[in-house]
């Protein structure tokens, strides 16, 4: 990815929504638990049904639909050229179904559809690498969605607590533009072999990329994970730094970026850390119209 | 334009007849029967002991340079399985084979919802993400899965699941196996199973759309199916592709047929697989034309033309 590069990729349009209510739990299937058991054991990790009990029960397909709907009814979704589910969790009482493929029917969608898993909360940041990618090739036709989901009801006990986590959907439409209106976006990854979330260096990374793209950092809003958010304050004196809220899951830098852009920031910069040392930076930049 | 610059496949030592394992499928007798008799399955590749880390690891094994300069030049690795979720989150699967085979340089993500399908659409993205890298760049296509529980080993009516693994180093240049053409639909009903249950007939709808996938890749490259010297079929069973032979039509001496009684439907490896061994007995020649085809249940149908 170059900051140079044309086309402009634009953010044409996005929705979300947060499902904070309670949903009754839907029928589980007789083999369900002894799926999961053989799922987890050779991780070691236990089924668990009062992490089921505790969730918020809204499948994949439900919360999908729910804000593709919103986002058909302002721009038909037919013109799709790529569609890439992101998801840290699992849809855990429909652990066969291709979301995609019902959701392509559901929205007149003929197009590549896949959903990218196993990287955590990091699996967004590949997915808008992949986009940002196909977008600039001459031959793509159409647009690009970027749909996040997680659900917090999952069989076991994992590093959220469902109850303090949302069932939350998340899509991006991207395009792209020829000129700077509306809200565009870019991005960059950076890799060092030894995978601490070392701040110094991320703010060397960060430095770097926008001065190659000729923006003040005076003028960036940067979201980044609690994890080195502090440190980040630390490294860059004077610079807005929000944390992301992690109960959103793998939606939660993204959301984080939306609610910024939705307050008037300008300039918003997405980092997000890998394990293994992959620093992906996001910028998402408003025009002089903004669209979305 | 893409190559598949190596291919690697690993079947796990384990085997189970299918009249012995009917029992533990709740298979009844005359069920098991049919599986043998007309869908041609026969023995199924077992990972006893192994888990799918260990499978994943063979196939890495079979396929890695062994320069790390030639590691390197791996930038993404595509973990391509047919269920939506092949381990919970957050735990350590193929991060941690990259980390024992010094692959932490390449991004790592997990490709599923074309079930079976999923290696060969992940082609289209290997070829987004390799146009912004430098000519000698690979995308690493992992496949792998096993069965542990029953739901998962049989599909009714269809198919009995084996357990195996595999690997394709896909770039930018190479010598052999160029990608001349990718097709992919989604149709209403990707399943192979027959509308009545217990008539081994493929169900209509899949057979007219298996057709429809492998037309629209031959007329993508103007090509008729004479052409093509062998189609590395999905092993989900012998009857669906004999149907496929009759009603196309085509010579079913077209079809690689030759793991389904030997290993079954081994989920996103099936193409590798039948890849590796039409190599190593001679069925593929140097400026073959050939075809990858598999099908996602529920899903996607997806074919591919490559020259060898």
């Amino acid at each position: 990815m170059s900051m140079q590069r044309l086309p402009r990729i634009r953010i044409d349009a996005y929705r979300r929504h947060s499902f904070r209510e309670q949903r009754p739990a839907p029928t589980v299937m007789p083999w369900l638990d002894s799926y999961y058991q053989g799922m987890l054991a050779p991780y070691g990790i236990p089924t668990d049904p009062v992490q089921m009990s505790m969730g918020r029960n809204n499948s994949f397909l439900a919360m999908a639909s729910h804000v593709l709907q919103e986002l058909h009814d302002d721009c038909p979704l037919t013109d799709t050229g790529l569609l890439l589910m992101a998801h840290q969790t699992l849809d855990t009482f429909h652990p066969f179904q291709s979301t995609t493929t019902l959701l392509c029917r559901a929205f007149g969608i003929d197009a590549p559809a896949v959903a990218l898993t196993e990287q955590e909360r990091s699996t967004p940041c590949i997915g808008l690498t992949i986009l940002l990618a196909a977008l600039r090739q001459t031959d793509f036709k159409g647009a690009g969605l970027l749909l996040v989901l997680d659900q917090a009801t999952q069989p076991y006990r994992g590093d959220w607590h469902p109850q303090e986590s949302i069932d939350n959907a998340l899509v991006l439409r991207l395009r792209a533009a020829g000129d700077d209106a509306g809200t565009t976006l870019d991005g960059r990854r950076f890799w060092r072999e030894s995978g601490n979330a070392d701040p110094a260096w991320i703010s060397q990374c960060i430095y770097a990329w926008l001065d190659s793209a000729r923006v003040e950092m005076s003028a960036v809003d940067v979201v980044a994970d609690p994890a080195f958010a502090a440190g980040l304050v630390a490294e860059m004196p004077g610079v807005r730094v929000h944390e992301s809220q992690s109960c959103y899951m793998s939606s939660a830098d993204l959301m984080s970026v939306l609610d910024r852009l939705e307050d008037g920031a300008k300039n918003v910069l997405l980092t997000h850390l890998t394990r293994d040392g992959h620093l992906y930076l996001f910028l998402f930049r408003q025009g002089t119209q903004c669209s979305i | 334009m893409l190559y598949l610059n190596k291919v690697a496949s690993y079947l796990p030592p384990g085997r189970g007849q299918v009249m012995e394992m009917a029992g533990g499928l709740h298979l009844t007798p005359a069920t098991a029967t049919l599986y043998q008799k007309v869908y041609g399955l026969d023995t199924i590749a077992l990972a006893e002991g192994e888990t799918l880390r260990d499978l994943l690891d063979q196939a890495l094994t079979r396929i890695l340079p062994v320069e790390d300069a030639d590691r390197k030049r791996i930038k993404y690795i595509f973990h391509c399985h047919a269920a939506p979720c092949v381990c919970p989150a957050g735990a350590e699967l193929v991060s941690a084979l990259q980390r024992k085979h010094g692959l932490q340089h390449a991004v790592a993500v997990g490709l599923a919802q074309d079930q079976c399908a999923t290696p060969l659409t992940a082609l289209r993205l290997a070829e987004v993400l390799l146009a912004d890298e430098s000519d000698d760049a690979q995308v690493l296509l992992l496949t792998g899965e096993i069965s542990f529980q029953e739901r998962l080993r049989v599909i009714p009516n269809t198919t009995i699941i084996g357990d195996a693994s595999a690997a394709c180093l896909v770039g930018k240049r190479g010598d052999h196996n160029a990608v001349l053409t990718l097709a992919q639909r989604k149709f209403e009903h990707a399943a192979v199973q027959p509308t009545t249950p217990g008539i081994p007939v493929p169900a209509t709808s899949y057979g007219e759309d298996l057709i429809h996938v492998i037309r629209d890749a031959l007329d993508a490259v103007s090509m008729k199916i004479e052409d093509l010297s062998l189609i590395l079929v999905h092993n989900v069973n012998a009857i669906s592709w004999k149907f496929f032979a009759r009603n196309f039509p085509c010579s079913p001496e077209l079809l690689f047929l030759d793991n389904i009684p030997k290993a079954g439907h081994c989920f996103t490896s099936d193409p590798f697989i039948n890849y590796c061994d039409a190599v190593q007995t001679g069925r593929l020649k140097p400026g073959d034309h050939f075809m990858m085809v598999s099908v996602g249940t529920t899903s996607t149908f997806a074919a591919v033309v490559l020259r060898h």
